[in-house]
């Protein structure tokens, strides 16, 4: 059981309802699946129907066409209150709720367990503190939302997710207006959950480096194309981010895992040396138009100088030197040539 | 956690108390003024010292206390579900023009009436006051199915709001031409209308009040967790597994009732509905519905009394209209609330 399928898609279409009969078909021929512990990040450029395929999964929208099982049963069967104990989502939408604190927000994640007047248990008020302390907000517990940061706020509704006890968490683009660093807290943390509670999380996003560090299996979705899913490392040995990322001007490095800005080459430079200086070397050569090489040939070298006094030696090709202390001297003498 | 409970036990014992010391002093004051042991022993069905005491009290303050009871609660009951269920601090119980489908029901009756047919309803004493009744909540009641009619339609609440005022706009600008047309005797009698009253309803009419608030108040009551979710917006509600389309209508419908019931009998009453929920969530800083229903049922009674009660202080003796107390007692009081939680929510 624990690691069987949890989420799967058969032949399935996304889009939604207009007016009257008619519909639009975003994507179709959908076909995933997603199993318990398993951290998954759908990926791919504004506009190409993450939303619209999150909402389905989440069962806010209805399907176009095809199939969609939670646990072996189709979406449309499970009754609302079913539902609720089987999928838990965390939005995009930054919540401002006058009044309420860390525990009122995450205890109502238990409202599909509640009574009528959905009193909180013992039990519930248990999972509730533990819930907010696996999220890292142990000391927030009674702390306002609205004297929260964003990131906060969103971890506070993962721990509502949490409390919501589903096999299956969806996160629409929880961390599109968080700061790098609460990313990455958040992301690390949902890999973890995924982890720790078996749970199989599935996580839209932006964050393609963080997806690439992060996620068991990556979805790419863009306009127009079939989405494709599998691990992250065989989508880039079969150029996937290439295709589904390429834009004018913008190239998917697959060696560096990350996007080159394309530019022309204006010049070849040879750099001499090793180590972190030779990396951010070449990477400061690179963004400033050159191209680096190791080759002897026809070109400038310059060589980094490990030695006590670091300093980064230019020889030009018509044979003067110049001895200099930090890369952006460097780039300033080569452009005066 | 305990220390919450405290305050919020402390908050409902000064709102009973409050409760009980306003509904005295407002049976007591008057322009008459009444000894406590006179006003026990007419409650309780014995003799007053003076006959005059039993008849005021039973006849007169009776009624209009427990009618500022009822309207208070109904009306800050209101408040709190359209601010939650439209996560907007400004909704009232008002703000989906039920209170102007009822002014439009009674400008139908008084304007029109005394326009078309040559007939002068505010010259009719009682039967004119029920003509009016009638006519306010016939007004409240269709503005409210218009209202759950576009509910069903539209799933986008902003968009519903929005309707809402709309319709509130059109009723307002259908009144106003009745008035244009309409001579200043019966003008007058809509505007006396439309300042709001607690002293009109009679025995009679509380057996329709009474039972019409009471049901409004319970399903209230009833609707405490759907509230509580829908705090969170209706996307997270709905994967919570509320059934947001039954629990919109059943909370339109709520609130729809009492303000209908409430506006038919006692005039548009501004104001209670919107600043009574400030006032209770500033008393008990939470946004649980199950708090803040019963304590806003407990202040909006409060609120209503305490402003009746100015009304009816010596030297005024009812020239103060309800709708004057509450705009310029309660305004100062709700915008001091305001700002002082403000400042405490910055400091943290």
């Amino acid at each position: 059981m624990d690691n069987a399928v949890l989420l799967q898609s058969n032949d399935l279409a996304v889009g939604y309802r207009q007016g009257g009969n008619k519909s639009l078909v975003l994507h179709k021929d959908i076909n995933v699946q997603l199993h318990r512990g398993e951290f998954a990040c759908l990926l791919g450029p504004n506009g190409a129907g993450k939303s619209t395929l999150i909402k389905t999964l989440s069962g806010f929208i209805p399907k176009m066409a095809g199939k969609v099982s939670v646990n072996g049963k189709a979406l449309a069967d499970y009754k609302r209150n079913e539902l609720a104990k089987v999928v838990s989502v965390v939005l995009t939408e930054r919540l401002q709720i006058p009044n309420m604190t860390v525990f009122d927000l995450v205890a109502l994640g238990r409202t599909p367990y509640t009574d009528f007047f959905g009193m909180l248990s013992k039990h519930d008020k248990q999972l509730v503190k533990q819930a907010i302390e696996d999220v890292g907000l142990k000391g927030f517990i009674n702390r306002q939302l609205v004297c929260m940061s964003d990131g906060e706020r969103q971890k506070a509704m993962i721990a509502k997710a949490l409390v919501q006890d589903t096999p299956l968490i969806i996160l629409d683009e929880p961390t599109a207006f968080l700061d790098l660093p609460s990313k990455i807290e958040i992301v690390q943390l949902l890999k973890k959950l995924a982890r720790e509670r078996n749970r199989a999380i599935l996580l839209s996003t932006h964050d393609l480096d963080l997806a690439l560090q992060l996620a068991d299996k990556i979805w790419l979705l863009a306009q127009g194309r079939q989405l494709e899913a599998g691990v992250p490392e065989d989508l880039v040995l079969a150029n996937g981010f290439r295709r589904f990322f390429e834009k004018e001007g913008i190239l998917f490095d697959n060696e560096s895992g990350s996007f080159k800005v394309e530019r022309e080459q204006m010049k070849t430079i040879r750099v001499i040396g090793k180590g972190v200086e030779y990396k951010w070397l070449s990477h400061a050569l690179n963004r400033t138009g050159y191209q680096t090489t190791v080759e002897e040939g026809n070109y400038p070298n310059i060589e980094i100088d490990s030695n006590a006094n670091k300093a980064y030696i230019l020889h030009q090709t018509d044979g003067s030197r110049h001895a200099l202390r930090t890369i952006e001297d460097l780039l300033l003498q080569i452009r005066q040539e | 956690m305990e220390e919450h409970r405290v305050k919020w036990v402390l908050g409902f014992g000064l709102l009973v108390a409050l409760l009980l010391l306003l509904f005295m002093a407002n049976i007591g004051f008057g322009s008459v003024s009444i000894p406590f042991d006179d006003i026990l022993n007419v409650l309780l069905g014995e003799k007053a010292s003076r006959s005059a005491y039993t008849s005021i009290i039973l006849m007169s303050r009776l009624p209009q206390t427990i009618t500022a009871v009822l309207a208070g609660a109904g009306l800050a009951v209101g408040g709190l579900q359209m601010q939650t269920l439209f996560r907007n601090p400004l909704a009232g119980p008002s703000i989906l023009g039920i209170s102007s489908g009822a002014g439009l029901g009674v400008a139908l009756v008084v304007l029109f009436a005394g326009n078309i047919l040559g007939v002068t309803i505010s010259g009719y004493g009682l039967l004119g006051h029920m003509t009016v009744v009638g006519a306010a909540f016939l007004g409240a009641f269709t503005i409210l199915l218009l209202i759950v009619f576009f509910a069903q339609a539209l799933r986008d609440n902003t968009i519903l709001l929005i309707v809402g005022i709309m319709i509130g706009y059109a009723a307002s600008a259908i009144i106003g031409v009745m008035k244009f047309y309409s001579p200043k005797e019966d003008v007058h009698a809509y505007v006396i209308w439309g300042l709001g009253s607690f002293s009109n309803v009679s025995w009679e009419h509380l057996l329709i009040l009474i039972p019409i608030v009471l049901i409004g108040l319970v399903m209230s009551l009833l609707l405490i967790k759907p509230l509580n979710v829908l705090l969170l917006g209706e996307n997270y509600a709905e994967n919570l597994g509320i059934n947001i389309r039954n629990t919109r209508l059943a909370i339109l419908f709520c609130t729809g009732i009492l303000t209908a019931a409430i506006t038919a009998f006692c005039g548009p009453i501004a104001f209670l509905g919107l600043a009574v929920p400030h006032l209770t969530k500033g008393l008990f800083r939470t946004s649980d519905q199950k708090v803040l229903m019963p304590a806003v049922i407990l202040a909006g009674a409060v609120l209503a009394l305490f402003c009746n009660l100015i009304a009816r202080l010596p030297g005024f003796d009812g020239a103060l209209p309800i709708n004057v107390v509450t705009g310029l007692i309660g305004a100062p009081i709700v915008i001091s609330v305001i700002i002082k939680r403000r400042k405490m929510n910055a400091n943290g």
